[in-house]
């Protein structure tokens, strides 16, 4: 046991000594909000802005100009039309769209030299159906675009479907489908942080065995610690590597959240800005809408922050908690007992691919059909997946926060139990594999030889 | 009194048989050099003994006991195939492999600052393995093989990519801990490191022990009563007239009147040979010549291989 302390320790220290773990554990976040925000970004900024010029003689399209849509800008023009085709073809303007009078139906005609890019056309027609439909309302309903929308919006939010679960024994419970997509999101956040883990530390773990094959160092110390010792002891080392990064992330994540919401306490409050959108109405806003309707959405409101916090507390989160724990520990020892047992085995780099693709699929697979498992986690694929060891820590995780309609105790219990004999036969096996492989030189390894391996008695 | 006894070990990988029924034992205070071809399974019985794998068949003992994993913090092992981490200091790693071996960490420290002065490595205490020598890792190296002091060390190719001065540094140690009172395995194809440093040694072929036993009696059981005789003469010799046909004469040089004979005698009649000389040359040197462990070594795998052959 203590030299499997010592082993530990020095996996552990030495790497986080390493300048690449320190760069990585500021740059993973970094890394990973770039890999998000750009895209979006792109999207953005990679537009060019375009100037039409407007020549509006049905005086129909006052204000084409949208706040919605600000890579094209209208500019009136109140000269005429063969003037304004001359200024197109000496490039002053870029493209001129010319509205006439129609009294049958109203429309206009884009003129341009050139391609405007993607999309401009359909955008053009948009503005031009948003503002026919402002002047309209305005001008024969006495009531703003925003306005009715405010309306429509809240009076369309309390439509609600419920949902009544009847289990065996008759009994009746209910449940908003609002909660689902809460229910969701925990589940895919603890499915999705599971993969990366795994994934992360686990290829750590095949490093490192590997590293100190290649090394030769491994038969100097397998004579005096037992291979599987020596194996254990980089899985756990690894493992705090992990959780010291886990943790550092987090806590950093904790802290930056408090400085925004110190430096900007309003990005966080959504009453406020409820509050001052309600304020500034026109007054014509409440023609619509039903005496006490100023009640009703206030009620709405409260309506709405009381489901999520009900939600939050139908989702058993000390059962949540410990089942991540769980399966976090108990994943994370099943695949990377693997990776090692490859590591151990392998004498190039190259000759690691072969074997890391089957136990990487199954992981995969689970992460793949988690959608499916979402939409219907009481169902067979949902049953299965979180049954098999390979795939149930993310399987179990995404279907947990459902409750008890989608998950039965003895399936928790099933599952759980197949997952610890799982895992003891992983480092099982893994360790007769990596006992033999890391004394082996110069062989390519095929799967039969890992199957003698593994039938070698020692 | 043995140190380490294996009995009857045999061991096989699938259908390749690695060891078939070996025995052998070292003496205490004895080095027992472990000779064999390439694949003889030198190394597979060096790791049975290290307790690093287990046979299929027969047993160890350490001390008289079953050999067990307790016992491998009285075994200094230096393998063949040997590195340490690259990245990781030395001293720290030092450390490292001398905690493993159950020492201290303060013990640890204090030997290593001892065998680092020893060996005018202290310098790179604090530096990275990947910046030191060839030489000096294999220094490293030895160190942390005798750093938790054991009654019994094997030593696995000790001198392969040690510079000469090194080797005879090595070679010094080695025979430092004989005198201090520890018991050794050496295997290695170096013959001539064999004789310089084994008291007895065992030979393996093909999985199978061919031979072994204490090495000066070995060499008189190979012995072929072969003499070599120096002698000086001023008029040109013609030896073959001097000698009666019991003598057979292998081989003579001359450099000017300088002569050097090799001559095959019956047994004991080496005192014959020098009275028929004695009376026409001058005897500058007369000595028996004994076959050399490498002669010995590729005589008897050829004779094993064309038998099986």
């Amino acid at each position: 046991m203590n030299k499997i302390l010592i082993i530990i320790r020095r996996e552990y220290f030495e790497a986080v000594k390493k300048k690449s773990f320190i760069i990585m554990t500021i740059l993973g976040p970094l890394l990973m909000a770039i890999l998000v925000l750009t895209p979006a970004l792109l999207v953005k900024y990679a537009k060019d802005d375009t100037t039409i010029t407007v020549l509006d003689e049905s005086h129909l399209f006052s204000n084409l100009n949208s706040p919605n849509d600000k890579n094209i800008h209208y500019v009136y023009s109140n000269k005429s039309l063969s003037e304004l085709k001359n200024d197109l073809l000496s490039k002053e303007i870029k493209a001129l769209l010319y509205i006439p009078y129609n009294s049958v139906t109203p429309g206009g005609m884009l003129y341009t030299t050139s391609s405007l890019g993607r999309g401009v056309t359909s955008n053009v027609l948009a503005s031009m159906k948003r503002n026919l439909s402002n002047e309209i309302l305005l001008n024969e309903f006495n009531i703003s675009q925003d306005s009715l929308n405010i309306y429509i919006e809240n009076q369309t939010n309390k439509i609600m479907l419920g949902q009544t679960f009847i289990n065996k024994n008759g009994e009746e419970s209910h449940k908003e489908s609002y909660h689902k997509d809460v229910q969701l999101a925990i589940g895919f956040i603890s499915g999705i942080l599971i993969y990366i883990f795994i994934f992360m530390y686990c290829s750590m773990v095949l490093r490192n065995v590997f590293e100190e094959k290649t090394n030769r160092i491994v038969e100097i110390i397998t004579s005096s610690v037992k291979p599987i010792q020596l194996m254990i002891g980089k899985i756990v080392g690894v493992a705090f590597i992990g959780l010291t990064q886990l943790l550092i992330w987090i806590v950093s994540l904790v802290i930056l959240l408090g400085v925004v919401q110190v430096s900007f306490p309003t990005v966080f409050s959504n009453d406020n800005t409820n509050i001052a959108v309600t304020e500034n109405l026109p007054d014509d806003y409440y023609q619509y809408k039903p005496a006490n309707s100023q009640i009703a959405e206030i009620q709405d409101s409260n309506i709405m922050d009381n489901e999520f916090v009900a939600a939050l507390a139908n989702i058993n989160f000390t059962q949540l908690i410990l089942m991540f724990l769980f399966f976090f520990i108990t994943g994370y020892f099943l695949y990377a007992s693997l990776y090692a047992a490859i590591g151990g085995a392998v004498d190039n780099n190259a000759d690691t691919q072969q074997f890391m693709l089957p136990i990487t699929l199954p992981l995969l697979l689970a992460f793949i059909v988690s959608q499916y498992i979402a939409e219907n986690p009481g169902g067979s694929i949902a049953f299965w997946f979180s049954i098999i060891p390979l795939t149930s820590p993310i399987a179990m995780l995404i279907r947990l926060p459902f409750g008890i309609e989608a998950v039965q105790s003895w399936e928790i219990i099933l599952s759980c139990s197949l997952m610890l004999i799982g895992c003891m036969v992983a480092v099982w096996i893994a360790a007769k594999i990596y006992r033999t492989g890391i004394l082996m030189y110069g062989k390519k390894i095929t799967y039969k030889d890992l199957w003698k391996w593994i039938k070698y008695n020692q | 009194m043995n140190i380490i006894e294996a009995h009857n070990i045999s061991k096989n990988y699938g259908n390749f048989t690695a060891l078939d029924n070996v025995s052998i034992s070292v003496k205490k205070g004895h080095i027992l050099g472990l000779l064999g071809p390439n694949g003889a399974g030198k190394t597979t019985l060096i790791r049975i003994m290290n307790h690093i794998i287990a046979p299929d068949k027969g047993e160890v003992f350490f001390s008289g006991e079953k050999l067990t994993q307790k016992h491998v913090y009285q075994i200094g092992y230096l393998p063949e195939e040997r590195g340490l981490y690259k990245k990781m200091k030395v001293g720290e790693q030092a450390i490292y492999l001398a905690r493993l071996k159950g020492i201290h960490r303060n013990e640890a420290i204090k030997r290593l600052r001892f065998w680092f002065d020893k060996f005018a490595i202290t310098p790179w205490w604090n530096r990275k393995v990947e910046e030191l020598s060839k030489g000096m890792q294999q220094k490293v190296q030895f160190i942390v093989t005798v750093i938790h002091e054991p009654a019994f060390y094997i030593f696995d190719e000790p001198f392969s990519g040690f510079d000469p001065i090194n080797v005879n540094l090595l070679k010094n140690e080695i025979l430092d801990l004989k005198k201090q009172g520890a018991s050794i395995i050496f295997s290695t194809h170096n013959m001539a490191s064999v004789e310089e440093l084994c008291d007895d040694i065992v030979l393996i072929n093909k999985a199978e022990k061919i031979l072994e036993g204490n090495i000066k009696t070995i060499k008189n059981q190979f012995k072929e009563n072969l003499f070599q005789v120096q002698f000086q003469s001023a008029n040109p010799v013609d030896l073959a007239g001097l000698l009666t046909e019991n003598f057979d004469i292998q081989s003579i040089e001359n450099n000017e009147d300088e002569y050097t004979a090799l001559i095959k005698i019956q047994a004991n009649t080496q005192n014959d040979l020098l009275n028929a000389l004695i009376p026409h040359v001058n005897i500058k040197s007369f000595q028996e010549i004994f076959p050399s462990m490498n002669d010995i070594f590729i005589s008897q795998v050829n004779k094993i291989n064309l038998k099986n052959n």
